[in-house]
């Protein structure tokens, strides 16, 4: 029997309208959500940044100057031509930051060339705690520990790259400042992320599937800037962002048991795409009916890099001290698909999402 | 006369609160009623279009025996009220008569734009005149009127910013501002008066479609045809028929409603994070659209409307009420609205249960069976419930997160040991405690505090267990129905029928009204068709009882 998800209503036969409700010959009850937040599972600790964390912007840019071979005092006059009121001179201090790279000695985007930079060599994470998911079922040097489940051999290398720049540290109930920026900005401008559960009954335990969709509509806000429960969305008949995986519910918990792929067109002017392979999910189902933990698997760190890239310049100024550092930082700790040269694709990586209770319902039963 | 003394002139007279229709029968009722916000803008966009912006405030209303309308007769203008109205009026000539509009709404053609022609302002104003008047101009306003117009357009060397100022003044006018009614010697009645063709016209207009009378109506009421019941009965079908009838019937039931009570109504967001300034104005609508579903579009049983499970739902509205409801429409479109239809086995349903009522008669951080319940009895059965003493201490009853009383139950029954209040929470709660399972921001719930409700109760006698059951005792009692036809008879009148009103006129329409199976129009039918509907209040009744029926129950 399929239940309405909202709590204290009695059971209301919503089988026809509900997504994932399938064809068993039983009937499945199904609960969906809207994700209403995400970010990395950044779990960042006192002294996790042997020497503390990366070098604010500033420090950076001067840096990046020495590297191109420019004299002291040209590096001084430089970043103080950046800070100046002279916009001139600004401005053409900001083109030397923005054309940086260089091939066959000629200036380039560093953004769109990350390689055509020298690597900052921007530090890593090297502490033993972080959330995520034991994706190779293996021990090894740098593998983390769950600080909630204690699990060991975590894989989470893109908290380990990113984790030592400030603004992405962060803890579970501290959301790290370039998330809460740039999902605080994406949420209310692309169509939601959607998930469904069905299953025999899922206030017990027991085996389920797990639907991953992308809404025709946009999130819905109420007037304190929540996302609103039990607001009704389409799915996305684009079967790019239509993924079903097998999964269960013990003692509360969602997780995947079979881990395939996910795919979720996001914002075409920053992150394009979310893209996870043998994606794991455990998020703790609340009493208040909200769904809050992490999803996670390996990622194409490329998408991760171009996301934070698009940004430019506003982004290296505002949130990320070094973007072409980003770009060696996520090809140094990728750990996952390599090329054939060896060099790995794809890096482990756990993002902490919640999502609301919502209806969904094909976009072709909407009047 | 300058055209500012001119138009200051009417409003001198507004604010001293003289109304014409006093001189017309010094002994009588004769309630001048102030044009609702809703009734000017009809106005306005009869005579001259919708696309005319109507920007401003509206000084608020008086409600006076449960109606706005009724209070509307005792309604003046405030100082800041008037100028308001002018500055209102002034941007309504100027859309009129700018220079897109002015050959669509002036049909005839001025020797010139630059200087007075009294023959073409004359020609507009006692067209647009009649319509805003609701009744033909009389010479003496004519003339300073074109007056106006001629004086203005000189000084200004403009045709149309003179006829401009002139419509302006005309808007700011007591006969337009003003519903007034005059009477004259009814003949069936020797000694008695009725009102004239017009003001009947006019009565009938505000009555059936809350707008002044059309074109058609007003050259009935010229032809001397609504002097007839035969001529009466044609147009009042004719108005019955029309599409209109339903701007009549939601502005009854929104005035009855209390919905004006919404412009000031606040939640607490932190408490209700779904209720949000497009909730409350889609709650309103989906509740005068069940409203008028039940009584209009379905021709049925007015009580219908406390036991429906139809109605209508917004997306916004639907995440209250936890039901899907799939929407085809483009992101940041406004809320489009869907027919919905709950469950045969769904607790809620009628008008009781919806978010407009529940919300509307609670707190801004929690419900309020007694605010419920007292409302359903005035509202809906019109009894009057009394205001609580002034010293009373609510403590227990506002502490939601009371470790021992953890339900609005316990907490009035905590608070209901002093005897001073028991009277009246006797009188209130048990209806209100059933509409418990909606929260103050109108979401469904089964427990408060972790503790399971308890939402039985009692209404004259009949015991029911949850709001549903409460909705069919309402439905059932008697003086649900009877409650409509005073509410509807008063609002028609724009007075509280008087006594003997009551007993000879009421009455028989609350026979009609059941034995017509508690069809809506049709009592409208007969209200329009009926002589008493226009004859003047009978003679002042003694002051003790005048003063009792014209009690003002409270401002906004």
């Amino acid at each position: 029997m399929t239940k309405s998800h909202g709590k204290g209503l009695p059971a209301l036969a919503l089988a026809a309208v509900m997504i994932g409700a399938g064809s068993s010959a039983h009937a499945l009850e199904t609960r969906s959500y809207a994700i209403e937040w995400f970010s990395l599972g950044s779990y960042s600790q006192d002294g996790d940044c042997v020497g503390g964390v990366n070098p604010p912007t500033r420090e950076q840019y001067a840096k990046s100057f020495e590297l191109l071979g420019y004299s002291p005092t040209d590096v001084k006059k430089l970043m103080d031509d950046y800070a100046g009121e002279d916009e001139i001179a600004a401005a053409n201090a900001r083109d030397q930051l923005r054309m940086r790279g260089r091939i066959n000695g000629q200036p380039v985007n560093a953004f769109v060339h990350p390689w055509a930079v020298a690597d900052p060599k921007l530090k890593g994470v090297s502490g033993s705690y972080s959330f995520g998911f034991d994706l190779d079922n293996k021990t090894g040097a740098d593998s983390f520990t769950e600080p909630m489940t204690k699990e060991k051999g975590i894989d989470n290398q893109l908290f380990r790259a990113l984790g030592c720049i400030e603004q992405f540290r962060g803890t579970f109930n501290f959301r790290p400042t370039f998330w809460d920026f740039i999902w605080g900005s994406m949420k209310e401008t692309i169509p939601a992320w959607l998930m469904t559960v069905s299953g025999e009954d899922l206030d017990k335990d027991g085996p389920v599937t797990i639907t991953f969709d992308r809404a025709v509509e946009q999130l819905v806000f109420g007037p304190g800037g929540d996302v609103t429960p039990d607001t009704t969305y389409r799915a996305d008949p684009d079967p790019r962002s239509h993924h079903v995986l097998k999964g269960e519910i013990r003692n509360k918990q969602l997780t995947i048991t079979e881990h395939g792929d996910v795919q979720l067109l996001l914002d075409t002017l920053s992150f394009t795409e979310f893209r996870l392979s043998n994606t794991h999910l455990r998020m703790a189902i609340e009493p208040s009916g909200r769904l809050n933990g992490f999803i996670g698997g390996y990622q194409p760190w490329g998408d991760i890099y171009f996301g934070i890239a698009q940004g430019g310049l506003a982004y290296e100024g505002m949130i990320i001290n070094d973007i072409p550092g980003v770009y060696y930082l996520l090809k140094r700790y990728a750990d996952s698909s390599p090329d054939k040269d060896g060099q790995n694709q794809a890096i482990s990586a756990a993002y902490h999402i919640e999502a609301v209770p919502v209806f969904v319902v094909p976009a072709d039963q909407a009047k | 006369m300058t055209l500012r003394r001119f138009m200051f002139g009417s409003i001198a007279a507004l604010t001293l609160g003289l109304s014409p229709a006093h001189a017309a029968a010094p002994d009588r009722e004769t309630p001048a009623r102030r044009l609702t916000p809703e009734q000017y803008t009809q106005i306005i966009a009869d005579v001259f279009g919708p696309a005319i912006k109507i920007g401003g405030r509206f000084d608020p209303g008086f409600r006076i025996d449960g109606l706005l309308e009724v209070g509307a007769s005792q309604a003046n203008i405030s100082p800041s009220g008037m100028e308001q109205y002018d500055v209102i009026a002034r941007s309504i000539a100027s859309q009129v008569l700018d220079e897109r509009r002015r050959e669509l709404m002036v049909h005839c053609k001025p020797k010139s734009i630059s200087a007075p022609d009294d023959s073409c302002a004359g020609e507009f104003l006692t067209e647009v005149g009649e319509l805003l008047f609701r009744r033909p101009l009389n010479d003496r306003e004519l003339r300073l009127h074109v007056r106006s117009a001629r004086e203005a357009a000189a000084g200004l060397k403009d045709f149309y910013a003179g006829l401009g100022l002139s419509l302006a003044a005309m808007l700011s006018e007591p006969q337009f501002l003003f519903r007034q009614e005059n009477f004259e010697a009814d003949p069936e009645r020797p000694g008695e008066l009725r009102l004239d063709a017009y003001s009947k016209a006019s009565r009938l207009s505000f009555f059936l479609w809350n707008a002044g009378p059309d074109r058609a109506l007003l050259t009935a009421a010229r032809k001397g045809e609504l002097e007839t019941a035969q001529g009466l009965v044609r147009q009042v079908e004719r108005m019955i028929a029309s599409p209109r009838l339903e701007s009549g019937l939601r502005a009854f039931f929104a005035d009855m409603l209390h919905f004006e009570d919404f412009d000031t109504l606040t939640k607490d967001n932190a408490i209700y994070p779904k209720f949000s300034a497009q909730v409350a104005e889609d709650a309103q609508e989906q509740t005068l659209r069940t409203i008028i579903d039940v009584v209009l579009n379905e021709r049925g049983d007015y009580r219908d409307i406390f036991t429906t499970k139809k109605t209508h739902l917004t997306r916004a509205l639907a995440a209250i009420y936890q039901v899907p409801l799939a929407v085809r429409a483009p992101n940041g479109a406004p809320e489009k609205w869907l027919p919905f239809e709950f469950a045969a086995n769904d607790p809620r349903g009628g008008v009781l249960m919806q978010v407009a009522f529940v919300t509307l008669h609670s707190h801004p951080g929690r419900s309020s069976p007694t605010l419920r319940g007292k409302a359903l009895r005035e509202i809906f059965l019109c009894q009057k419930v009394p205001a609580p003493p002034g010293d009373v201490n609510f403590t227990i009853v506002q502490d939601t997160s009371n470790p021992v009383y953890k339900t609005a139950r316990e907490r009035l029954r905590a608070h209901a040991t002093n005897p001073v209040c028991t009277g009246c929470h006797k009188i209130t709660d048990p209806m209100g405690l059933a509409l418990e399972n909606f929260d103050g921001g109108g979401s469904y719930r089964t427990s408060e505090n972790g503790v399971p409700l308890d939402t039985t109760g009692e209404l004259d006698g009949i015991k029911f267990t949850n709001g549903a059951e409460l909705g069919r005792a309402v439905h059932d009692n008697a003086a649900a129905a009877s409650c409509l036809v005073d509410r509807i008879s008063a609002y028609a009148l724009g007075r509280t029928p008087a006594k003997s009103e009551a007993t000879d006129w009421v009455a028989p329409l609350k026979q009609s009204f059941a034995a017509s199976h508690y069809v809506v129009p049709a009592l409208m039918r007969r209200i329009a068709t009926s002589p008493e509907f226009y004859r003047a209040a009978p003679i002042l009744e003694p002051r003790k009882e005048a003063a009792l029926r014209t009690s003002v129950e409270g401002s906004r």
